[in-house]
């Protein structure tokens, strides 16, 4: 049951960023350049729990999979703010 | 240890208000254009800063932790049925449902799809709706 949530969050947010990143191919707006990225590391971060806890539960793999899911908000909220000229 | 527990939580701390604060600006983008797409990421978004928070207080390690997770993947499905939302009803919407860019913006989106223009906040940092609303 949690291998199959794990790997379904991680197909889903793989789906977005996917979906994001052909929009930006074909748009060029950054916001979803920059939204991609961020989907594009949730999925890796969902990856890494799915390793964590599934592949290999005796390593912890909290320290690959915090700082992962740290830089998905960073660069998401980055693209928001640089953007956002005031 | 202790001292990884802390670090983890700080970290937990720190995606979850990061999420917070994205589902702020996709709520302040929903405001001015009234697009539903930014209002389902920012409901996404908040539901994702839900479960961080959760996991800091129900210690993410215990196996039978599931429920932040199923929550997470509820955040994950909004998020890709607002992007499909999105996409048949500008396909659906005789104009393609694609905002006029903003005055004074390049025209270099003409061939871009339908239903991604909106998602973007105007170069000049107002709102996504000042182009729509003279759509």
């Amino acid at each position: 049951m949690a291998a199959l949530v794990y790997l379904l969050c991680a197909a889903a947010a793989l789906v977005c960023a996917a979906l994001l990143w052909r929009g930006y191919r074909q748009s060029r707006q950054r916001l979803l350049f920059w939204s991609s990225l961020c989907f594009g590391l949730l999925t890796l971060d969902n990856l890494f729990l799915f390793a964590d806890r599934i592949l290999l539960p005796e390593v912890d793999l909290a320290v690959y999979r915090l700082p992962t899911g740290l830089a998905a908000v960073g660069v998401l909220l980055f693209g928001m703010i640089w953007r956002a000229k005031t | 240890m202790e001292g990884e527990d802390m670090s983890g939580d700080f970290l937990r701390g720190a995606i979850a208000m990061g999420f917070a604060i994205a589902a702020l600006f996709f709520l302040r983008y929903w405001r001015e254009s009234r697009d539903r797409l930014f209002a389902w990421f920012a409901l996404a978004f908040f539901v994702l800063a839900l479960t961080r928070t959760l996991l800091v207080f129900a210690h993410e390690d215990h196996e039978t932790a599931v429920l932040p997770y199923l929550v997470r993947l509820l955040a994950f499905l909004i998020f890709l049925g607002a992007i499909l939302d999105k996409n048949l009803s500008a396909f659906r919407s005789p104009a393609g449902g694609r905002a006029r860019p903003p005055s004074g913006a390049t025209t270099s989106n003409a061939g871009s799809p339908p239903g991604y223009s909106a998602i973007a906040a105007p170069e000049d940092g107002r709102a996504p709706s000042e182009g729509r609303r003279h759509a």
